[in-house]
């Protein structure tokens, strides 16, 4: 199958090849810095989310996800404008929100044909469905029927992931470490997870998403960032495997095409502070690529993973696009905007 | 074939026009790199390596009194012979150098036959056991490690060398932890009996200069001046300082390593 991106691949080396001397010379290419392994490699731009912050104030950029139409949304916790909007080439469209002061877990469904926000809050302990240019839809509350959630300021989630019968997973990864599952219309139907060292338990469910790459037995793929580690689940709630990354604190799972991408907060390690970096899986769960990492094309189970150039702070989400470039927010890194790495 | 060349001629002046800025690599900082000792003593047989280094970078090892300098490739190991303090980096030019890091290693000290922590220690932080304190290894900066004993309040520990001999000093290995109440400062009293039956008693002010910043290993030296097989040692956690969140509460005292000189 020819995707976008071999397209643009042959596209641009055709050109390149036919006027190659004049482009080099032209534009006084002299050797970006490129990071990542094996097929998954990247330039980097890292002004390309840039913005006055006068105007579009950024303060940690928690996620971010691609739009059918190619928009950006970027969510961040700074109340002046909680939705970036950005175009492929960086400029702002549009910003809206300023009712989230814990904004946190963004994620794009597509309901019959028009698209959704599920936006998590850990600061209002509630989770929004929104509309693309931020009509409210829906709000879950905290379940207080659940004896976790008696005190409803225990509810601090994390991300959600939407099954494709419009049904809602909801990470609480700052709080009680349940996951909770509600219908699309907000009942609540399963509760399973919790905090704890066991499998099927959590030390910070941070982020969550439907695995479909197999189409008949879609699962769930839960990261438990204090564990440095993937766990998979049945949709029903049952612990299928646990996939160990040691030394990456994994934030949440993106899956895209045949990969899963995965921004990594920090190396393990007291100290090293601003030591984040990316990280892909196959579809066989074995690591391909490391950009800004340590990488061991075994798989070796011990393997410790870790920064090794200080090209990201503390990246919190990874947002893929159709061609494949990666766009890299991150938490807690001087108000910074997103950095694209383009894929090469 | 002249407006085909003048199509392309305008695309390329475009693409010049709009040259997207990518990240050249002499912008862009090594990592600090990670090392491991395989002891903390210049014994002739510690190997130094460094897990994480970048594959295509060197570590560069210098001994600071001597001005001595190793280079290691990435996924080898060096030894390290000397005594004293080395000043550790990473390098792959034209990327920058990471930051310099400090490693200190000591000679060997004399023969501990057993050493015993005489008060109830606090288990949460006594996983490894008195142990620790002898096993030659200096623990990272983590203090939940095993490698770490810690308390807030006096504690004894006794000590018995394999021989009577002069015993000139100490070192300990202290972590410095202030967003953990941790703060290497404490009153240390020596007991012991001198070889003609006299008791022997000591007083020492084991402190560090405040430390804000994050974990951080040290070594602590005490001159002990006595001649003796067995002594104790009872240590008492100082109050953590005036600028600290926590003023006026017992600080932690945590310890990875006793040697005597």
């Amino acid at each position: 199958m020819t995707t976008r991106r071999d397209f643009l691949n042959r596209s641009l080396a055709l050109g390149a090849s036919a006027f190659a001397p004049s482009v080099f010379w032209s534009c006084g290419n002299d050797d970006p810095l490129i990071i990542g392994h094996g097929e998954y490699r990247y330039r980097i731009i890292p002004d390309w989310g840039k913005q006055d912050a006068s105007k579009f104030p950024v303060q940690d950029c928690h996620e971010m996800v691609q739009t059918q139409n190619g928009d950006l949304y970027l969510l961040t916790n700074h109340t002046r404008n909680n939705i970036l909007v950005y175009s492929l080439d960086g400029k702002i469209k549009n910003a809206w929100g300023t009712v989230f002061p814990g904004a946190h877990g963004l994620t794009l469904f597509d309901e019959n044909g028009s698209e959704v926000l599920w936006i998590t809050d850990y600061e209002r302990h509630q989770v929004f469905k929104m509309t693309l240019d931020g009509q409210l839809l829906l709000t879950i509350d905290a379940p207080q029927d659940v004896l976790a959630y008696k005190d409803p300021t225990n509810f601090k989630p994390t991300e959600t992931a939407i099954a494709s019968d419009g049904s809602i997973y909801i990470a609480d990864g700052y709080g009680a470490q349940h996951i909770l599952h509600y219908d699309p219309n907000g009942q609540l139907l399963n509760v399973f997870g919790g905090y704890g060292t066991e499998a099927h338990l959590f030390q910070n469910a941070h982020g969550i998403c439907i695995d479909d790459r197999k189409k008949d037995s879609p699962t769930l793929l839960i990261t438990a960032r204090e564990q440095q580690a993937v766990k998979r689940f049945s949709l029903e709630g049952k612990h299928l495997e646990t996939i160990s990354l040691p030394g990456a604190y994994i934030c949440r799972p993106v899956i895209h095409n045949e990969q899963c991408y995965f921004s990594v907060l920090k190396s393990k390690g007291v100290g090293n502070a601003d030591s984040g970096f990316v990280l892909i899986m196959d579809q066989n769960d074995q690591v391909v690529s490391c950009p800004g990492a340590t990488f061991d094309s075994e798989n070796k189970a011990d393997f410790l993973y870790h920064q090794t150039m200080r090209v990201f702070q503390y990246p919190h989400d990874v947002c893929v696009d159709r061609d494949e470039n990666l766009y890299v927010a991150q938490w807690n890194s001087g108000n910074t905007y997103p950095i694209k790495l383009v894929r090469v | 074939m002249i407006w085909r060349g003048l199509y392309f001629g305008v695309l390329l002046f475009v693409g010049c026009a709009q040259e997207t800025i990518y990240l050249k690599p002499d912008a862009v900082q090594l990592s600090t790199p990670v090392v491991e000792t395989s002891t903390i003593y210049s014994n002739g047989v510690n190997k130094l390596t460094a897990p994480n280094l970048d594959p295509e970078a060197t570590l560069e090892v210098v001994h600071q009194s001597t001005g001595g300098r190793l280079t290691m490739a990435s996924g080898a190991s060096l030894d390290l012979e000397l005594s004293g303090k080395y000043q550790i980096r990473s390098l792959r030019p034209p990327l920058q150098p990471s930051a310099t890091i400090e490693l200190q290693l000591l000679p060997e000290g004399q023969l501990i036959s057993s050493l015993t922590w005489e008060t109830q220690p606090e288990p949460e932080y006594f996983k490894g056991g008195s142990a620790v304190l002898t096993d030659g290894k200096s623990e990272g900066p983590s203090f939940q490690s095993a490698g770490w004993t810690g308390a807030n309040r006096p504690f004894v520990v006794s000590v018995e060398m394999a021989h009577v001999k002069a015993i000139d000093s100490m070192v300990l290995g202290v972590l410095a932890d202030a967003g953990a109440w941790i703060f290497p400062k404490a009153k240390m009293q020596l007991t012991a009996t001198s070889d003609n039956g006299a008791p022997i008693q000591k007083e020492f002010m084991l402190e560090l200069p405040w430390q804000t910043q994050g974990p951080s290993h040290h070594f602590i030296s005490v001159p002990l001046g006595i001649q003796a097989q067995t002594f104790t040692l009872q240590f008492e956690p100082a109050l953590l300082p005036e600028q600290h969140q926590g003023a006026g509460q017992p600080a932690w005292l945590f310890l990875d390593e006793l040697i005597i000189y």
